[in-house]
């Protein structure tokens, strides 16, 4: 199912159900920005350069209609299970976050600069536009988020941007996918549905004939805002040597060329996970 | 034949699985996720036991049965080995530091990501 969230303006000083075209047209400018910076983050692609085909799809928001009723724009979020991965879902929910820290004039703790000068320019938008906002989903797992855009806080989404840190020695592995040849620019996929960037890949001979493989990459790591590795330069790529013990599970993906899906199982929410836990643990 | 365990080979618990490669609630385990970044998660016997449990003990139906299937075929289990064993027995044993095993036997060892070495 598509995820749709409405949003509720009140005191546009507009009929109900009306919105100018300059305010529409900075709104949507603003949460689109603001979606896909907020895709980016999920999927460890933070940084200059342009979104992935998959994050594109997943965090593009439509216009599916403006109703009545102060002012309501019901907006659908991406395309449903790109790479069947959920990450329009996820974007929906980080989403939901960042509402509610504006609300809060608490930004989550996975907040980053590009998130937050974005949520700062939503803010701006949605300011300029009503006084109050209601945020809902027909995902059933967002309470209702209520804000008030002129008076919350944008100091508080200040986050610093400093220069990334940077890791020498660094392996990941994989699924190796090309993104230009050329450029020596290749990409890990890994189990969980993070992707690493791979810039000047050290043997591109080598590494091409190895694209759908499990490999493993080596060299200087660009450290995320979180901690997390986000990609390597300069790194050596060469076949992953598994264990004598590995059973034909592995072997098997690197014949099949495709990693596993990520992302989980539709319908399983943290509260199943919960519930499944405390049984074992009786 | 005996060969190198790759370094990013990591042992994942129940937990960390179920929250990381079961559940669609993202964005709450990005923590979770970021640990994970370019490893390669295996699983012990007893989490794939426990796993394979959970459609029985959650009443799930056909379908979210031969997800949860498909999730477990595509993925490594650290068979039961006397190494395997002798490895366990030390991490029990060997070190009166906090360890990463929070389980006594007969379970077995509950851990965050931890290396293979």
């Amino acid at each position: 199912m598509i995820d749709e969230m409405e949003l509720r303006l009140r005191g546009t000083d507009l009929a109900d159900g009306e919105i100018t075209f300059a305010s529409l047209e900075t709104l949507a400018r603003a949460l689109q920005l603001l979606a896909i910076r907020v895709g980016r983050h999920l999927t460890g692609q933070e940084g200059p350069g342009r979104s992935t085909a998959p994050v594109e799809r997943a965090t593009e928001l439509r216009l599916r209609g403006i109703a009545a009723g102060s002012t309501v724009l019901t907006i659908a979020v991406g395309e449903d299970d790109v790479l069947a991965e959920g990450l329009e879902h996820r974007t929906l929910d980080g989403l939901f976050d960042v509402f509610a820290g504006i609300a809060a004039d608490r930004p989550p703790s996975w907040t980053t600069a590009p998130i937050g000068e974005a949520t700062v320019s939503l803010i701006e938008a949605l300011a300029r536009t009503s006084t109050e906002c209601d945020l809902t989903s027909n995902a059933g797992r967002h309470p209702t988020v209520r804000l008030s855009p002129r008076t919350a806080s944008r100091s508080v989404w200040s986050v610093g941007s400093s220069t990334p840190e940077r890791r020498p020695g660094v392996s990941v592995s994989g699924w190796l996918d090309l993104v230009d040849l050329r450029r020596s620019r290749f990409r890990i996929r890994d189990r969980a549905g993070n992707d690493i960037s791979l810039d000047q890949v050290a043997n591109v001979a080598d590494a091409a004939p190895l694209v759908g493989d499990v490999v493993t990459a080596t060299g200087e790591a660009t450290v995320g805002s979180r901690g997390q590795i986000v990609g390597l330069t300069g790194a050596v790529v060469e076949s992953t040597p598994l264990p004598g013990w590995t059973q034909t599970a592995l072997a098997d993906f690197i014949a099949d060329a495709t990693p596993p899906p990520a992302g989980g199982i539709v319908g399983v929410s943290h509260d199943e996970v919960t519930e499944f836990l405390a049984l074992i643990r009786e | 034949m005996t060969r190198a365990v790759p370094a990013s080979l990591v042992v994942v618990d129940t937990d960390v699985f179920s929250q990381v490669f079961v559940s669609t609630a993202g964005t709450h385990h990005r923590d979770l996720r970021d640990c994970l970044v370019g490893r390669l998660p295996v699983i012990a016997t007893q989490t794939q036991a426990e796993l394979l449990s959970w459609p029985r003990l959650r009443k799930w139906g056909e379908s979210r049965t031969r997800k949860l299937d498909e999730i477990l075929a595509a993925t490594t289990v650290v068979p039961v080995t006397p190494e395997v064993i002798e490895a366990y027995v030390t991490l029990q044993q060997g070190d009166s530091r906090p360890s990463p095993v929070a389980s006594p036997p007969p379970r077995m060892p509950r851990v965050r990501p931890v290396l293979l070495r």
